[in-house]
């Protein structure tokens, strides 16, 4: 058991063990355990809320219409309103027994993500060569549990639906890819905490304005987020909320908040640049807060712009998404890849300089 | 009077009006210009409201959720100008045989102008939004296309058909209510993004027809003529002659028929009702073969049909 507790994988979280007042030889599974739940309490609820309420207040300005205005605090307390329904609703129940064990096999999926989660060069649990691709592996489970338990469907309609958003998602899964790629084509590495310093040099070391790729990486990049997950306007019919309500939707809709979050705070970190202002405080206790601060304000932004400019446009139909991406994203993904591979060669230790 | 509005709520003022027709036929009752130009404008209103609510279901089924928003405002002051001249939002009541309830109230005259330009400045940022969007143009270009040769044989009339190529319009072909006093363009489906009579089209010919109606609205305003507005008071004693009739006249949605028969007694023998979205609906087999499940919504909504008249 000793040896298990004791990772053999290189780990850069000694920032979370500053947060929770403890030693660096504090037992990793053990720090990551409390900062999941710390996560998941008292970061992903309550910005849960918060976004929400933002962005339907935001939404409702844009709509020329008033948003949620009737429970406390200016409509403050919607959510939790919201939240409490659905938790006093009766749930769907099912007898397919696919039905039980996938939601179960994608939440896994979905939070193992954690783990490989860059909220800064001192917070990352799994800070490994290959770091980097870590979250898409776990995302790539998503879509495979999804194709080989039919996502639980109970008859044909249901079944080409599950196995049509399962390709969807491998559509978009591939631009999204090779878009990280880019980031780390400029890096020449893979490591996370390498790539989060590597930008840490002001706006310009920052990879989506250090070149004209790195900006249309950071698009592609968003883009294949919004239709891999299925977010507007990528938006599909049923998006798995039809065999789903009470508190297993609430659950739903709390695990597609987290995607799209995670998916905001992944692009923070490859084209949103590091925070290493280690100058402003020798303790590593403020560095560390300073770090993760800054990662979830940029993660947080990139949400509500993406959110709020979704609703101005029309849905999509799915097969023109799968076009989209393979016609569009695809191909200009690449491009960013190469383009941005030209563009350190010739700018930075290259045949320029 | 209230029965006949309950037919289909949006266009309630075309069902009453061709139900007057028809009874002021049997009754021989001549109704006076002043209510002939009265009914001529709450129908183009009403014509402007349905297909703006046309405009707000289609956003709405394409996903175009912020569209149907502002919409929405727009069919507000249209409902609003209802209440002021009818004392009703929806459900008037408003026609009698002979003419009209009540004259035109004080300030509706301006309120139409005001309310005419200001959808005209609204109209092209939704054509903004809408039609040189590309994203909504492919959601309708080649979408559910119909020919004007199924058109006529299953019996289609309205902005549907006409952006088929038909050019059948009552207004034109057989004027009632002052409609012949007025010049007004009909449009017909040109084809502009995909091919004649898909679901683009009918989209463009019901903005055009809300931008004609407009016109036609402010008008019909300028020009109300002076006189009564009702040609006799009806009695608790009413009766209408034994005989029958039949009148059409072009509701937002097509052309609406109606078909009344008297023996002279207090109550009408038989009332029949044509009604657009019954005979509009019997294409759907023919469009909606093969068409994929996302696109359902959005062809259906691009024939902007009403359960409530269907099921009449």
């Amino acid at each position: 058991m000793k040896e298990f507790l004791d990772f053999p994988i290189v780990t850069a979280s000694y920032g979370w063990n500053a947060l929770f007042g403890m030693t660096e030889r504090a037992p990793v599974l053990w720090v990551l355990f409390l900062s999941f739940l710390f996560f998941f309490v008292l970061i992903l609820y309550p910005l849960y809320f918060l976004l929400g309420f933002t962005e339907r207040k935001l939404a409702a300005d844009l709509q020329a219409r008033v948003g949620p205005n009737r429970t406390a605090g200016k409509g403050l307390l919607q959510v939790v309103a919201d939240a409490i329904k659905l938790g006093l609703k009766e749930s769907y129940v099912t007898r397919n027994r696919f039905k039980r064990i996938s939601p179960v096999l994608k939440t896994t999926a979905l939070y193992s993500t954690f783990a490989f989660l860059p909220f800064g060069t001192a917070l990352i649990f799994v800070d490994s060569d290959v770091g980097v691709f870590l979250p898409f592996i776990s995302f790539a489970l998503i879509f495979l549990v999804g194709l080989f338990t039919n996502d639980g469907a109970i008859d044909l309609e249901d079944e080409i639906m599950s196995h049509r958003q399962t390709f969807l998602w491998l559509s978009a899964w591939v631009p999204a890819m090779i878009t990280a790629a880019t980031s780390v084509a400029r890096v020449g590495s893979a490591r996370w905490s390498t790539i989060l310093s590597a930008q840490s040099h002001g706006v310009f070391s920052w990879t989506a304005f250090s070149s004209p790729f790195g900006f249309i990486g950071f698009f592609v990049f968003i883009f294949s987020g919004l239709v891999a997950l299925q977010l507007p306007p990528f938006h599909s019919i049923d998006r798995g909320t039809r065999h789903r309500s009470g508190s297993a939707l609430a659950l739903f809709n709390l695990d597609q908040f987290y995607s799209l979050f995670i998916w905001c705070v992944l692009a923070s970190a490859l084209f949103l640049g590091g925070q290493t202002l280690r100058e402003i405080s020798d303790t590593t206790f403020i560095w560390a807060a300073y770090q993760l601060l800054s990662t979830l304000v940029k993660a947080s932004l990139i949400y509500l712009l993406l959110r709020v400019v979704a609703r101005a446009l029309p849905q999509l139909r799915q097969d023109q998404m799968t076009e989209f991406c393979w016609r569009i994203l695809t191909p200009v993904s690449l491009l960013a890849l190469v383009g941005e591979l030209v563009w350190t060669r010739l700018f930075s230790g290259g045949i320029l300089q | 009077m209230i029965a006949v509005d309950r037919l289909e709520p949006e266009s309630a003022l075309a069902s009453e009006l061709a139900f007057c027709i028809a009874v002021e036929e049997i009754c021989n009752i001549q109704v006076p210009r002043r209510a002939q130009v009265i009914r001529l404008i709450l129908c183009e209103l009403g014509r402007v409201g349905s297909h703006l609510n046309f405009l707000a279901r289609l956003a709405l089924a394409t996903g175009f959720e912020t569209v149907s928003h502002y919409i929405l405002r727009e069919r507000e002051l249209v409902l609003d100008l209802f209440e002021l001249m009818t004392g009703r939002r929806f459900n008037p009541n408003f026609f009698r045989f002979g003419g009209v309830a009540a004259d035109i109230t004080e300030g509706f005259i301006e309120r139409i102008h005001e309310a005419t330009r200001l959808i005209e400045i609204r109209l092209r940022e939704y054509h903004a939004l809408m039609i040189e969007n590309r994203a909504f143009v492919d959601r309708l270009a080649w979408q559910g296309i119909l020919s004007a040769e199924s058109a006529v044989l299953k019996g289609l009339t309205g902005p549907s058909a006409r952006a088929s190529g038909s050019r059948f319009d009552l207004r034109k072909a057989e004027p009632y209510s002052g409609y012949d006093q007025f010049d007004f363009r009909v449009p017909i489906g040109t084809g502009t993004r995909g091919t004649i009579g898909d679901g683009f089209d009918r989209v463009m010919v019901r903005l055009e027809e809300i931008r004609e109606s407009l016109l036609l609205l402010s008008h019909a305003v300028d020009s109300v003529p002076a006189g009564d507005y009702l040609a006799f008071h009806t009695t608790p004693d009413f009766t209408v002659p034994a005989g029958e009739a039949y009148s059409r006249v072009e509701s937002p949605r097509g052309m609406l028929a109606c078909h009344v028969v008297s023996d002279g007694g207090f109550h009408p023998v038989r009332i029949q009702w044509r009604t657009p979205s019954s005979s509009n609906i019997e294409i759907l087999p023919e469009i909606l073969r093969g068409v994929t499940l996302q696109d359902l919504p959005v062809i259906l909504a691009s024939f902007n049909l009403s359960i409530a008249e269907v099921d009449r």
